[in-house]
């Protein structure tokens, strides 16, 4: 004599959701939730929604069918001022692909941000992340911290550091 | 009011004291021989009165203090630890009354009187309230929790006494070994208050120089046999002795970490002096002294008694210590549950507890398994008070 | 099981058998069922997830960590590379939310619902629809009897039914026979426990649904107005302030706040408190952070030969304007370093963004025209590069400026945990504090024989029986001392 069916319903319902739940563990990559970690590749890029100096809006969203990279920088911190010239540069050379270049900086003085623009000459947006909300979002830790987003807003690549060209150009590469 | 308070309080020590030690008496004397039973049956019943006048002088003393200070005493260890003591005194006497078994005073009421003194280790003074515990939930949750942790220390007296109990007729070695650690725990707890207690009265403080971290001071209240480092030998002095004799080592780097191995090695020489005294006055083990104590006693009212104090603290414990916690921790963090290492541990402490309730259920782990988890349920309960905050911080830093 | 009112064991009735007879026949779904039906299962799951919390409170989890090294290298050099590897791989280290911590979670929430359900029914038959007149044999055999003999031998049970309807039982007579109970909830107690920890799951669970729960942090300026993420309003911060008690110590943390909607109207108006969040459409808006810096200075230009002011400014230091106006003179912000300093090359620069040393770059120009350019240090006007232009920058006043933290959340699942709450606590409190007591009662030659049953406080039941068998019949029941526990 089987359980009456009920029984064994709710027993094949619950066996089930186990067994899915054992496949998604399997199939899903070892996620860490450790600050700085940043947001894990394959995953959505957050929106946002942020204006320039000028009074510019940027939303990430705005941007699909485009591959962006964001550079989260400070006009105080020495390595992000060094790989300035190498973006400018590279920005130049791939814009004709619709390569995009959003440098978001960590919620400094207007006059600071656009005097580190005009000396260092950069032709790419710089918005401005007033409440700290976005870099918490991408969970920034160290400065400069680069993400690489592909045409359909999905993080393919995470560059914390002075980027050089070798590694820069890869990553480009990955969301072209 | 302050003053009167602390008069009241020294009052409830008192009579938890005299109510502990009648009934002490009360089992020695019932051991000995018939024709002291009377005399003994007379201490038990006022050890009870004694006991439940404490339970009253202190309440009062609460309320005192509520009064002069403006703010429920519910806000730092001493008020915490005070109004823990008050509710195993309560629910002692509540449930004692039920049962009518006076021998429950001579394990219970001791629990009482470690709980307070250890109370009394910690500063008095009221101080204001900082913005994080403005909130009625503050009483709310610490009461409600201590009153339920009050009658799991019943329980856990009731169990101890059915674990004494029953050995003789049947017991594993691990169980052996596992009571007399219990009873040498108990005596470190106690050597840790003899000398804290006592050096407090003797106005003991000795601050040293601590490089260890960033050339602060700590700041020592018993004689200092490890210092910190970058302290020597003659920075204190206890008895002619010159002291410091050792530094920390240099891995504990943790804030008042040399201070908290010094405390340590006070206790354990301490608990261990008046272990050692206990079993030459014995002449044994002190789980022989236990059994002889609760010889004749019945056992399945023993564990009717420790399941009792369960059932009737678990409802009252879920709802200070997790439903209440909850709600509170909503509103002040913005998030329900944070894994908080005393969130955790109220947790670990509400799971047990719902084990043992379960196991009361299930055929053949309903004995002495069921009473061994009733047991270690009250120490897990007192890690959750005082080795989080000892040995773990988190958010709920207002403890330390 | 006594349930159905016909097994002769009543002591036994919440005993389950621990080991499950495993008959042959049964499949997976049976025996998947029988798994989770079992308590020695969702005990031994309890006590495995205690301990196992126990792990994650003393290893150090990586959402406390504060570290810019990976938490793999962090915790090599920790706990060792062998032991740390093996930690971290095993997910010891994010232990609430390892796959196996949630599994072990998963399976307790089954337990529950199963557990739940194989006893739910036969105890709704048994406690709801009662066998008034059991088996002879069963009611000899309850654990607790008394007896008495009735005044009136034609009608016996008219005496019983009124003491035990006066205490508030639900009586009922069959065939000469009566049964009578009280405090029923108590059964459900434990069921409606298990009810409200599952609605706890599922609003924890309720996280994952998108849009159902976010958790940001911004900062606000005061009288800023800054986006509230995932919204579309904003908050203006008029002010925050923080007073001190005399020790020191902390007395309030406050933000006057503003909620605007996207044309700047106002929508509410409300202090924002430690323990008293904002809530505005399900969104709530807690005081969880603030930093004061220095904000603003008040200058004063002056022609340097003869000291004499020219006019003051309000120089904003957190973000200077690019153009000032003091009395016919314009004052052009060229560049900006918040906390200046030099750096490795010798230039200037600033060392962070916060408001430590400013060093202002200024532009000058006279009424007729003519433009200088010098720098200004607001906390050391006297440092200048060109000390040969005509007019000097004198600092009169420094201002702080206060910026509050406000951490932004949403969670849908609060209410369902709220509700989930509710009923943990009836359904505890029911279980612990309403014990069932039930009475069979029969004819036996010249008495009447009343068995008692109860599930909780075996003690009270028997005290109970005792005034109720002295009430009815002194002479047969005569009040005994209550037990003591300890043997003579």
């Amino acid at each position: 004599m089987r359980y009456p069916t009920w029984k064994r319903l709710t027993s094949a319902t619950f066996l089930t959701l186990l067994a899915g739940w054992f496949l998604y563990v399997l199939l899903w990559p070892n996620q860490s939730t450790a600050a700085g970690t940043g947001i894990p590749i394959g995953q959505a890029a957050p929106d946002f929604e942020l204006q320039t100096v000028d009074g510019q809006v940027y939303r990430l969203s705005d941007l699909k069918g485009k591959p962006v990279m964001l550079n989260f920088f400070a006009t105080w911190c020495p390595p992000c001022r060094a790989e300035m010239p190498l973006l400018e540069e590279t920005y130049k050379e791939y814009k004709d692909q619709g390569f995009v270049i959003v440098a978001i900086n960590l919620n400094e003085a207007d006059v600071a941000i656009t005097s580190f623009q005009q000396k260092l000459g950069l032709t790419f947006p710089i918005v401005v992340d007033k409440s700290d909300a976005v870099s918490r979002a991408y969970d920034i830790v160290p400065l400069p911290t680069s993400y690489f987003v592909d045409k359909n807003g999905i993080v393919q690549g995470l560059y914390k550091g002075e980027i050089r060209k070798p590694q820069l150009l890869e990553l480009i590469k990955k969301i072209l | 009011m302050t003053g009167l308070s602390s008069y009241l309080f020294f009052g409830t020590f008192a009579a938890y004291v005299i109510s502990a030690v009648l009934y002490v008496a009360r089992i020695t004397l019932r051991r000995r021989d018939e024709k002291h039973f009377e005399l003994a049956d007379r201490l038990g019943a006022y050890g009870f009165k004694v006991a439940t006048a404490g339970v009253v002088l202190h309440a009062a003393a609460i309320a005192a203090r509520w009064i002069a200070s403006g703010q429920v005493p519910m806000s730092n260890m001493y008020e915490y630890m005070s109004f823990l003591g008050w509710s195993v005194m309560l629910f002692f006497v509540i449930i004692s009354f039920w049962y009518k078994l006076p021998a429950l005073g001579a394990f219970v009421a001791p629990v009482g009187v470690i709980v307070i003194a250890y109370a009394s280790v910690f500063p008095t003074q009221v101080k204001p309230l900082v913005p994080a515990l403005q909130s009625y939930w503050l009483p709310l949750h610490v009461s409600t929790a201590a009153l339920g942790e009050g009658a799991f220390a019943v329980s856990f007296g009731a169990a101890v006494m059915y674990l004494l109990r029953v050995r003789k007729e049947h017991s594993e070695p691990w169980e052996e070994k596992a009571l007399e650690f219990f009873f040498y725990v108990s005596t470190l707890l106690i050597g840790f208050l003899v000398v804290a207690l006592g050096f407090k009265l003797g106005g003991y403080e000795v601050a040293l120089t601590n490089i260890g971290q960033g050339n602060g001071t700590i700041l020592y209240t018993l004689p200092p046999f490890f210092g910190p480092i970058g302290s020597s030998p003659g920075d204190a002095s206890f008895l002619g002795m010159s002291l410091p004799f050792f530094t920390a080592p240099t891995w504990m780097n943790g804030i008042d970490a040399p201070k908290k191995l010094n405390t340590l090695v006070w206790t354990i020489m301490a608990g261990t002096l008046i272990y050692g005294l206990l079993r030459v006055i014995a002449k044994g083990p002190l789980r022989e002294l236990g059994s002889r104590a609760v010889a004749g006693m019945n056992p399945k009212l023993l564990d009717e008694v420790s399941y009792r104090g369960i059932a009737v603290g678990f409802p009252i414990f879920t709802l200070g210590a997790i439903v209440f916690a909850m709600i509170w921790a909503q509103k002040a963090w913005g998030s329900y549950w944070q894994w908080d290492p005393k969130e955790t541990w109220a947790l670990i402490s509400w799971l047990f507890y719902s084990g043992y309730l379960h196991m009361r259920i299930v055929r053949g782990w309903e004995g002495r398994a069921a009473a061994w988890v009733a047991a270690l349920g009250w120490v897990l309960i007192l890690f959750t008070l005082v080795g989080v905050n000892l040995l773990i911080s988190g958010l709920h830093s207002y403890a330390a | 099981m006594d349930e159905m009112g016909v097994a002769p064991v009543a002591a036994a009735e919440e005993e389950i058998q621990t080991a499950e007879t495993r008959k042959p026949g049964k499949d997976i779904l049976d025996r998947t069922w029988d798994f989770f039906a079992s308590v020695p299962v969702a005990t031994v799951l309890l006590f495995v997830i205690a301990a196992a919390s126990v792990g994650g409170s003393l290893i150090e989890q990586e959402s406390m960590l504060s570290t810019v090294q990976a938490p793999g290298d962090y915790y090599a050099a920790r706990y060792g590379p062998v032991m740390g590897t093996v930690l971290f791989k095993t997910g010891m280290t994010h232990m609430y939310s390892s796959w196996w911590y949630l599994t072990l979670l998963f399976m307790l929430g089954i337990s529950l619902i199963i557990c739940s359900l194989e006893r739910f029914v036969p105890l709704w038959k048994a406690v709801q629809r009662p066998n008034p007149a059991p088996d002879e044999g069963f009611v000899r055999h309850l654990k607790n009897h008394f007896s008495f003999r009735p005044h009136q031998a034609d009608a016996p049970m008219v005496a019983l039914a009124e003491a035990l309807k006066a205490r508030r039982y639900r009586v009922v007579e069959k065939d000469g026979r009566l049964y009578a109970d009280k405090g029923r909830w108590g059964r459900w107690g434990p069921y409606i426990t298990h009810i409200g920890l599952i609605l706890v799951l599922v609003g924890a669970m309720m996280r994952a649904i998108p849009g159902a729960y976010f958790d940001q942090f911004i900062w606000v300026r005061d009288g800023e107005i800054v986006k509230v993420p995932n919204t579309d309003f904003f908050i203006q911060s008029e002010k925050f302030v923080a007073e001190f008690y005399d020790s020191g110590a902390p007395k309030l943390y406050k933000t006057e706040a503003r909620i605007l909607d996207g044309e700047g109207k106002e929508l509410l108006r409300h202090d924002i408190v430690m323990n008293e969040p904002l809530t505005f459409r399900w969104v709530e808006l807690y005081q969880s952070s603030f930093k004061q810096e220095l904000g603003k200075a008040i200058v004063s230009l002056n022609e340097r030969e003869s000291g004499k002011e020219i006019g003051t400014f309000e120089l904003d230091l957190l973000q200077p304007k690019p153009m000032y106006e003091v009395g016919g003179y314009k004052i052009r912000v060229v560049d900006y370093f918040p906390d200046f300093g030099l750096d490795s090359a010798g230039k200037p620069t600033s060392k962070s963004s916060q408001v430590n040393n400013p060093g202002v770059v200024a532009e000058i120009t006279t009424p007729d025209g003519n433009s200088f350019t010098n720098w200004y240090f607001v906390m050391y006007p006297e440092m200048e590069f060109d000390p040969s232009i005509p007019v000097k920058f004198k600092t009169l006043d420094m201002g702080v400026v206060s910026t509050t933290g406000l951490t932004v959340k949403m969670d849908l699942g609060v209410p369902v945990i709220y509700l989930g709450l509710l009923i943990v606590t009836l359904g505890t409190f029911a279980t612990f504090y309403i014990p069932h007591r039930r009475y069979w009662a029969m004819v036996e030659g010249p008495k009447v024989l009343v068995g008692g049953w109860t599930n909780r406080n075996q003690g009270s039941l028997v005290s109970e029986m005792q005034r109720l068998g002295h009430a009815l019949d002194p002479k047969t029941n005569p009040l005994a001392d209550q037990m003591e526990g300890e043997e003579r």
